[in-house]
């Protein structure tokens, strides 16, 4: 009985220093990451795979040199990107610094909510007012772009193959579909269209969207006040319908389902596939990824689907934010400070060359030769698009919807009619009037 | 009974307040929330009753995600238990590679889905995946195909990455389940003159019925939860014939839909509970 009366104080012994020990190794720990984080902060900085590249990791190598402050690059893939931040915010786990498009994309993230207000930031002065008012949501502004619009897309293509195949360059949908078979004859795939990556097949009703605003100047008030929806707008249901029937046609090929974006540069550059509808600094960032291509050797005309002739602009492409729930909020505001410095712009802008149209006075952007044509072409003829225009307009769910046209469960009305019920819940549940 | 064994109920007190805090406090939450507009762009938060539940069993959409979740998780279920079962048989018999043979076959399990999704992507790729090339080079060129991207086979390439990932799994609790049958009784049908498929079914079968229920039970609720692999291989494509539940409420939550989406979870939580009690029930049944 004594015995076990020993045991047992020793074992309660035992267990209380090693619970002790425990507990203070655990405080020595907490207190040693204190006194480290308290000498050197990390920004944790979010953003699209494709969105950061090597002159951005060294101007923020150049800043930690110059303030001690690091900065923590945290990509995700393009098609998950905003899923994943939204996902990140609204449980509290938000970066310092993330990207959003511009425009009433903003709005996707609750600007009020988790982004710091930048209006009376200094570098704001040296903005120009497009990219201030692309960064603003109720007369605040929520976000940086220093670089300026990046994707008004049109269709890339190579004019030495088409000289070569005697193909005029398309200015209508019937001229397109010429182009297409042309190139079908000559055993090449008209078109590179990635399904997979979700983010990108509704560029085609996306470019049809200046020409919808320009036969209906309403439009996006309409839509933004549930008066019409997408499946009212008959541009928008012949882009999705001669979009149905490119693909029987098999103008994307066998793969296209499959297709990725990265896989894209090499199927243009090996002359496999013939055209693409994308962004126009795209020719750029072929170069980056094949350094022997000229990007002079490309370039673009407007979407032709609805026989379309306009250049559907975005408000002023990615831009990037402060998390209000941020505990390095003036670290951050440091950081955007850093990236507005002049020498800083010039060396994005001369190392990054992906933007078509600066953002900042005083600076010149360089579009490639793709973007310029394609603006030659349109001349005067252009407008902002859906995307940066309509509340909750999510490219990645019409996107989505097309792949179940490709395969014949929805019709092209019914892919903007189920868009629209998904819109109309969103807008609903954010308490937009009209919905 | 030896009561100084028995420990004093107060232990429980513990166990029970973290169970409470982050198990059944949370997911009572998370009901009451379901039945209101929870979103990520309004800070208020309204009760709409069974709004979003009439919203996912009136629409088409929801339905085939549901049907497509099951089809998962009975298609995945049944192979991994015929195949783990068979391969148990095998591995139960004493020959050199025994060891090996079953380490090399668990040794999915211990592999994280992500890892097995991408690794599989590249397999399948229509282009320069693994499948595709062996195919051609065996002279079946014509058999190959876009096995992610065509909606005849997404459904079953994912199905059959999970069954590869987790028959393991079945094998080893088949494998304890045929060591712990008494050799006497397999010797006792061998005196009466049974052949080995009257073995299987009057002596091993019935004898492996815990093991069985095991797998069963286990298995449904990974096909009815599953998430990573399908996210990896297809993110519910191609057109949605690859959708699952879990893919849906991941979408409806980044969109911003906290509400919808916690009514989903619920319904995903009920479904799983239905299941697998019913399984669990029909089973014990069978082993008294």
């Amino acid at each position: 009985m004594k015995r076990n009366m020993t045991v047992k104080v020793l074992s309660g012994t035992m267990c209380m220093a090693m619970a002790a020990v425990t507990l203070a190794g655990t405080g020595i720990g907490g207190m040693k990451a204190e006194a480290s984080s308290g000498e050197k902060v990390t920004l944790n900085f979010a953003a699209s795979q494709n969105w950061i590249l090597d002159v951005d990791r060294e101007l923020a190598k150049e800043f930690e040199e110059k303030t001690g402050i690091a900065v923590n690059f945290q990509l995700s893939p393009d098609d998950q990107y905003q899923t994943i931040i939204k996902s990140k915010l609204n449980t509290g786990e938000g970066p310092d610094i993330f990207m959003s498009y511009s425009g009433t994309k903003l709005k996707d993230f609750n600007p009020e909510k988790n982004m710091v207000d930048l209006s009376d930031e200094a570098w704001v002065a040296d903005q120009e007012q497009w990219a201030i008012d692309s960064s603003s949501y109720n007369g605040k502004l929520y976000a940086q772009n220093i670089a300026g619009v990046d994707d008004t897309n049109g269709v890339l293509y190579k004019p030495a193959v088409f000289e070569e195949l005697g193909i005029k360059v398309p200015a209508n949908y019937a001229e397109f579909k010429e182009a297409c078979d042309k190139l079908l004859e000559a055993g090449i795939t008209p078109v590179y269209e990635f399904v997979k990556d979700l983010w990108h097949t509704h560029y085609w009703m996306e470019g049809a969207s200046a020409l919808a605003l320009a036969n209906n100047p309403e439009l996006y008030n309409q839509l933004n006040s549930n008066e019409i929806g997408f499946a009212d707008v008959p541009e928008y249901v012949q882009a999705l319908e001669q979009l149905k029937e490119m693909e029987a046609a098999g103008y994307f090929g066998e793969n296209h389902m499959s297709n990725i974006y990265d896989n894209s540069y090499e199927a243009l550059d090996s002359g496999k596939y013939g055209m693409i509808i994308i962004h126009g600094s795209y020719p750029n960032e072929m170069k980056n990824n094949i350094p022997e291509l000229n990007p002079d050797d490309y370039s673009m005309f407007p979407s032709p689907l609805v026989d379309n002739e306009y250049v559907t602009l975005t408000a002023g492409g990615t831009t990037k934010c402060i998390n209000a729930g941020s505990e390095h909020i003036e670290e951050a505001k440091q950081y955007f400070d850093f990236l507005a410095e002049k020498a800083n712009v010039e060396k994005l802008y001369e190392e990054k060359p992906l933007y078509m149209m600066s953002a900042v006075k005083g600076i010149t952007a360089a579009p490639t030769k793709a973007f310029t044509d394609l603006m030659e072409i349109a001349g005067d003829k252009n407008a902002p698009g859906a995307e940066a225009s309509v509340y909750f307009y999510d490219g990645g769910k019409i996107s989505e919807l097309c792949q179940e046209m490709f395969v014949g469960s929805l019709t092209p009305q019914e892919v903007l009619e189920e868009f629209d019920n998904s819109r109309r819940a969103l807008a609903k549940d954010a308490g937009l009037e009209g919905f | 009974m030896n009561h100084k064994k028995i420990y004093p109920s107060y232990f429980t007190l513990l166990p029970l307040i973290l169970y409470l805090a982050f198990f059944i406090i949370p997911s009572f939450m998370g009901l009451a929330l379901s039945f209101t507009d929870w979103n990520a762009v309004n800070d208020e938060i309204h009760f709409i009753g069974i709004d979003h539940f009439i919203d996912i069993f009136t629409n088409k959409r929801y339905i085939l995600v549901i049907v497509n979740t099951l089809i998962f998780a009975v298609f995945t279920t049944v192979f991994k238990n015929v195949i783990g079962f068979g391969m148990a048989l095998a591995l139960n018999k004493g020959f050199k590679t025994r060891n090996f043979l079953r380490t090399v076959f668990f040794f999915p399990v211990m592999l994280s889905p992500l890892i097995i999704g991408l690794v599989f992507k590249s397999i399948y790729n229509p282009e320069y995946g693994v499948i595709n090339d062996f195919l051609s080079l065996i002279g079946l060129g014509g058999f190959t195909h876009d096995w992610l991207g065509d909606t005849k086979t997404a459904l079953g390439a994912v199905i059959a990455v999970e069954i590869w990932r987790l028959v393991g799994q079945n094998m080893v609790i088949y494998i304890a389940g045929l060591q712990a049958i008494s050799d006497d009784y397999l010797e006792a049908a061998d005196i009466d003159g049974a052949s080995g498929w009257q073995k299987l079914r009057y002596v091993i079968l019935p004898q492996m019925l815990p093991s069985i229920t095991i797998n069963l039970i286990l298995n449904l609720i990974a096909g009815l939860k599953v998430f990573d692999l399908v996210f990896v291989l297809t993110n519910g494509g191609p057109a949605r014939k690859t959708e699952v539940l879990n893919t849906v409420i991941y979408k409806e939550y980044g969109s911003g839909r906290y509400g919808f989406s916690t009514a989903l979870g619920l319904i995903m939580f009920v479904f799983t509970c239905i299941v697998a009690f019913s399984v669990l029930k029909a089973m014990t049944k069978e082993e008294e």
